[in-house]
């Protein structure tokens, strides 16, 4: 018998990388994706321009500063979406249009507008659709398997804790009379050479907007229920330049899901002097016939050592493929024409609690997910 | 020397009594239950010779051999025999009065005020080891100004066995009331806004809830989550606090606190045994608190007002709406 005729690799575009590179680098490291060009639209300010032309310079492929003309010169299948958020549909749409599958960093958008136009292009385009995410972590697959396989009998209540334990500029009530308040995005451009710039652009957003997807998206992979209501509160508790543009560093949220199952979300950049490592990422589930305790970073090793840098985590996360499988299961959903482990519509499901929460928070009372 | 009469000899009073003589300043003097047998079998496992069937007997054969009653009693019966105490002098300490209601323990307050007895609410959790490490964090002023508090409270369906050290009560109100006051004590404050929701027979009735969880905002930003569940299959509880604050975190927490015990197929977690020390901090504060003449760590309205939030959380599941503090009363937002 031979063996099946190896599938092609699939060549992919990166539309702007302005903030961590970690996607579209997790693309280029599968053997089933190729690199073909950088692209962005001209009129980027040159602080993106610059960005572009590193990874352009890291990965040996071209930079094109024309995202139409990229698309139609280098033959390219996929589109790997890593711009500021607020431009994240925009890039994901076109190349939805343009016939491309398309990967893109969270979160899905910063407005829910954004989202559905999105969601309506890549079914019209019949174009897979894959939202960077964690759901692939050691600790998350066996959450996962343990549930699938009874564990805990019907899963009725989840808790998720997200902090990461990083500082974002100078702590809070730092600023002194007279000072201006910290500008948004010079904040963030600052923050690039730790990778904490998440939430790059002209836009502030706070961390549900920043980080939610992630506990929103374990939430979603182990209940395979919608949230239907939220309650929540809010508070920029750690850092001035969250506070200077009104925009939340800590928040907690009730969640009303399908299937009355029920549930929290606490998130936040807490500081990095408030956890050893990354910071306390938890998973607690209560089913009908058992709980789960899960912490999300194991398996860890501990390494210590003299002259020790205080910042650096002593305990390594080990084993991660999750990068690896995110593009395995893109790939699977292409070759079969099945669906991504996070697809556009529950990217934009998810943005609509991020969106329900904050609206929560504004007037003090639950509000219904749109 | 603090002489304490302990009044019903439940399955706990063997750790109390033996808590008791842990202590410098007191001991344990006379026993008190209207079964014959248990008190007898009590008196003979503590050492005490004054052995009653009542509280009015007690008081009327040897009031002077004591000074202070240690209550075990359903949260009405406690208030009662509290309000009896008081009277006579004797200063209280009752477990059960942190599940009575607002107006219970307002009775029992002001009774205790006008006797100028000292009056102590049971909250272990406030003085298990790992807890007392969190609020000697937030005193000294490493966590800066608290923003979050985190509490997941997890007891085994149908048993009477203390999860470590919250006083027993298989009830998911023994588990509410008692996180709820950690939250009032971490913030130093009532909660501005509460929010909360069921699951059980009936997920609008707190009464008949297995499962609650509670969201909390405190002015200046603070917010809690709190979630208590009194449907684990049986065997082992759990319990995890932690506090975010502004300059720093603590995590007390069953989960990194485990043993491994393997006996083929996957291993099993060993829980851990606090041991008595919540009992006797809780005895050794009261103790002080009548030696020193001062009002005890845990105090009538401490617990009134963890009561007063447990009928906002009550409120809000019932009517599924959010309510905010206005003055003493919460009403809906």
């Amino acid at each position: 018998m031979s063996s099946p005729e190896p599938r092609k690799a699939l060549r992919f575009a990166v539309l702007s990388v302005v903030k961590h590179a970690y996607v579209p680098l997790g693309a280029a490291a599968h053997p089933r994706f190729e690199a073909a060009v950088i692209a962005d639209d001209p009129d980027v300010p040159d602080w993106a321009h610059d960005r572009n032309q590193l990874l352009a310079d890291q990965l040996q492929v071209p930079y094109v500063q024309d995202v139409e003309q990229a698309l139609k010169d280098f033959d390219v299948q996929v589109a790997v979406v890593s711009s500021e958020a607020e431009r994240h549909c925009d890039l994901s749409v076109r190349a939805a249009d343009a016939g491309l599958h398309i990967v893109q960093d969270k979160p899905l958008s910063t407005n829910l507008s954004e989202c559905d136009r999105l969601v309506e292009a890549v079914e019209r385009n019949r174009v897979k659709f894959l939202m960077w995410n964690r759901n692939f972590l050691p600790a998350m697959i066996q959450t996962r398997k343990a549930i699938e396989s009874g564990a805990v009998g019907q899963l009725q209540a989840i808790h998720v804790d997200f902090y990461f334990a990083k500082d974002a500029g100078p702590p809070i009530g730092s600023r002194r009379p007279g000072d201006p308040p910290i500008h948004w995005l010079d904040g963030q451009l600052e923050a690039h050479a730790d990778g904490s710039d998440g939430g790059v652009g002209r836009e502030p957003m706070g961390e549900l907007k920043i980080e939610g997807i992630y506990p929103l998206a374990y939430i979603r992979l182990l209940t395979d229920a919608n949230v239907q209501r939220v309650y929540a509160r809010t508070a920029a508790h750690f850092h001035q330049a969250n506070f200077d543009n009104k925009v939340e560093d800590l928040a907690t949220v009730t969640l009303e899901m399908e299937h009355g199952i029920l549930g929290t979300l606490s998130l936040g950049r807490i500081g990095a002097a408030s956890h050893p490592d990354i910071g306390e990422i938890k998973i607690h589930i209560l089913g009908s016939d058992g709980a789960l305790v899960i912490s999300e970073a194991r398996p860890e090793v501990a390494v210590y050592y003299r002259g020790q840098p205080v910042h650096e985590f002593r305990n390594k996360r080990v084993a991660i493929d999750n990068d690896f499988l995110l593009m395995q299961n893109f790939i699977d959903a292409i070759d079969n024409d099945g669906d991504t482990i996070l697809n556009a519509q529950t990217s934009r499901d998810i943005c609509a609690t991020v969106q329900a929460a904050i609206e929560s928070d504004l007037v003090g009372r639950p509000v219904q997910v749109a | 020397m603090v002489r304490f009469a302990l009044i019903g000899c439940t399955a706990e009073c063997e750790a109390y009594g033996l808590a008791i003589q842990r202590l410098p300043d007191a001991t344990l003097s006379a026993v008190v239950d209207d079964d014959a047998d248990r008190a007898g079998k009590a008196a003979r496992l503590l050492g005490v010779s004054i052995v009653a069937r009542s509280l009015d007997e007690l008081l009327q054969t040897n009031s002077k051999s004591f000074d202070a009653v240690l209550i075990q009693d359903t949260p009405e019966s406690a208030a009662r025999q509290a309000e009896q105490a008081a009277t006579a002098g004797k200063h209280i300490f009752a477990d059960s009065l942190m599940n009575a209601s607002v107006d219970l323990i307002e009775r029992v307050r002001r009774t205790t005020t006008t006797a100028g007895v000292r009056l102590m609410l049971g909250q272990q959790l406030r003085f298990l080891p790992s807890i007392q490490t969190v609020k000697q964090a937030l005193v000294a002023g490493k966590l800066g100004q608290p923003g979050l508090l985190r509490v997941h409270h997890w007891r085994a369906n149908g048993t009477d066995v203390p999860l470590a050290g919250d006083g027993g009560g298989a009830t998911i109100e023994h588990s509410l009331y008692r996180s709820i006051d950690l939250a009032n004590w971490v913030f130093e404050a009532l909660p501005s806004h509460v929010y909360a929701v069921a699951r059980g027979d009936s997920h609008r009735a707190l009464k008949t809830s297995d499962y609650v969880q509670a969201h909390f905002g405190f002015r200046h930003g603070g917010m809690a989550l709190i979630d208590c569940s009194i449907a684990l299959p049986p065997g082992d509880n759990y319990f995890t606090l932690s506090v975010i604050g502004s300059a720093g975190a603590v995590y007390a927490d069953d989960h990194h606190n485990m043993q491994l015990h393997y006996t083929g197929g996957h291993p099993a977690a060993l829980n851990f045994d606090f041991g008595p020390s919540h009992i006797i901090g809780q005895l050794r504060e009261l103790t002080n608190a009548i030696v020193e003449a001062r009002e005890p760590a845990m105090t009538g309205e401490d617990g009134r007002r963890a009561s007063l939030v447990a009928n906002a959380v009550t409120k809000s599941i019932e009517s599924e709406r959010g309510l905010r503090l206005a003055g003493d009363t919460y009403e809906f937002a």
